[in-house]
């Protein structure tokens, strides 16, 4: 009777002991991952031949103040240039790329409406297909000034 | 050459489509004044679509691309239709392909037009000096092509160089405009001997195009 008493109290305690020990013994395999949202914008400048813009100088607007560089910056030697906006800041970033006058500039939306890439500028494909129609449109314009009138 | 949209300054951009405007007015006025102003409407077509292909070959010369401008081209066989001519095409180069903008048209028109107005005028004045030459009209080719390219260049350099926005490296700005500027004088060359071969070919196969109706000595 007191044997088994004894032995209840015995398995009680123990399992106690577990118990209060269980998290140090769990927290010695455990893991865990931090992580900070720190998204940085690659961008590349090129030339319409393909050509990187080197050393093209970069200028960021934030869209609470489009008038002022929110960053100024230089792009390497193969026009690639990154940054890391403030994405407090919601809206439609500019950003311009300059060298000797000749340039770009692209909007970036930051928020809600985000996109994880984009560009300018067109294929070679739609520039052929483009230049074609005009052409196209020219010749079509000198033909009909050509026309015999009857 | 395209100077884009968002480089130069407001008043710049506005100056810029005030003299367009003007050299538009005066060539418009000019073409009305011919017996039959359709006439050369054909011709001027077909070199606005040239003007525009040619502004998509880009020749490269490190560390940029340049390509053929065809200014001096278009003003001597054009004359005042060179002008509209080439606010057309400069026109089509913005909206589809990007080169210049809309709202840069009227100084890249500028750029491109005042130098085939010159070159139209300087070839004018040069006809007794050619007097039918084959090497004369090479020469005054040579002359014309080159010239307008380096007008346009020079009117491009100047332009930029005094409005650099103070919130850019004005420094390393000023120093690519100027690098810029030194890569078109191969360029200058290259479109001289290219106006001076044009002109002889054309003086052999259409001389009516060229505005000289004489035979070609040798």
């Amino acid at each position: 009777m007191w044997g088994d008493l004894l032995m209840k109290r015995i398995i009680i305690l123990t399992l106690f002991i577990i118990i209060l020990f269980s998290p140090i013994i769990a927290h010695a395999h455990g893991a865990k991952i931090e992580y900070n949202a720190n998204m940085s914008y690659e961008l590349l400048a090129k030339y319409d031949s393909g050509e990187p813009m080197a050393n093209a100088q970069i200028i960021v607007y934030a869209p609470d103040d489009p008038a002022t560089p929110w960053t100024k910056g230089a792009a390497d030697e193969n026009g690639r240039y990154s940054f890391v906006p403030d994405f407090s800041k919601k809206g439609m970033w500019t950003i311009q790329a300059r060298y000797a006058g000749h340039g770009a500039n692209i909007n970036i939306e930051i928020g809600e409406e985000a996109s994880l890439a984009g560009s300018t500028g067109y294929t070679w494909l739609q520039k052929l297909i483009m230049a074609a129609s005009v052409v196209w449109g020219m010749i079509g314009t000198a033909l009909f000034y050509t026309r015999r009138k009857n | 050459m395209h100077v884009p949209d968002g480089i130069l300054p407001g008043s710049v951009v506005i100056a810029g489509y005030a003299v367009t405007g003007m050299a538009a007015y005066i060539s418009l006025k000019n073409i009305n004044k011919k017996e039959n102003p359709r006439e050369d409407i054909p011709k001027a077509s077909i070199l606005t679509a040239a003007f525009l292909v040619a502004s998509l070959i880009h020749v490269p010369i490190p560390p940029v691309s340049v390509h053929l401008a065809l200014n001096g081209i278009m003003g001597v066989l054009l004359g005042y239709y060179a002008f509209p001519a080439i606010i057309i095409s400069l026109f089509f180069q913005a909206v589809l392909f990007g080169h210049g903008g809309l709202t840069t048209l009227g100084i890249n028109s500028v750029i491109l037009g005042l130098p085939a107005f010159i070159s139209f005028f300087i070839y004018n004045n040069s006809k007794s000096f050619v007097k039918g030459n084959r090497f004369r009209l090479g020469l005054v080719g040579f002359v014309v092509g080159g010239l307008a390219l380096g007008l346009s260049v020079l009117i491009f350099f100047l332009i930029l160089v005094n409005f650099i926005p103070a919130n850019i490296d004005v420094v390393a700005e000023k120093q690519a405009i100027y690098t810029l500027s030194i890569a078109h004088i191969p360029l200058v060359i290259i479109e001289g001997i290219f106006t001076a071969f044009l002109f002889i070919y054309l003086k052999k196969v259409q001389p009516r195009l060229m505005g000289l109706d004489e035979k070609v000595s040798n």
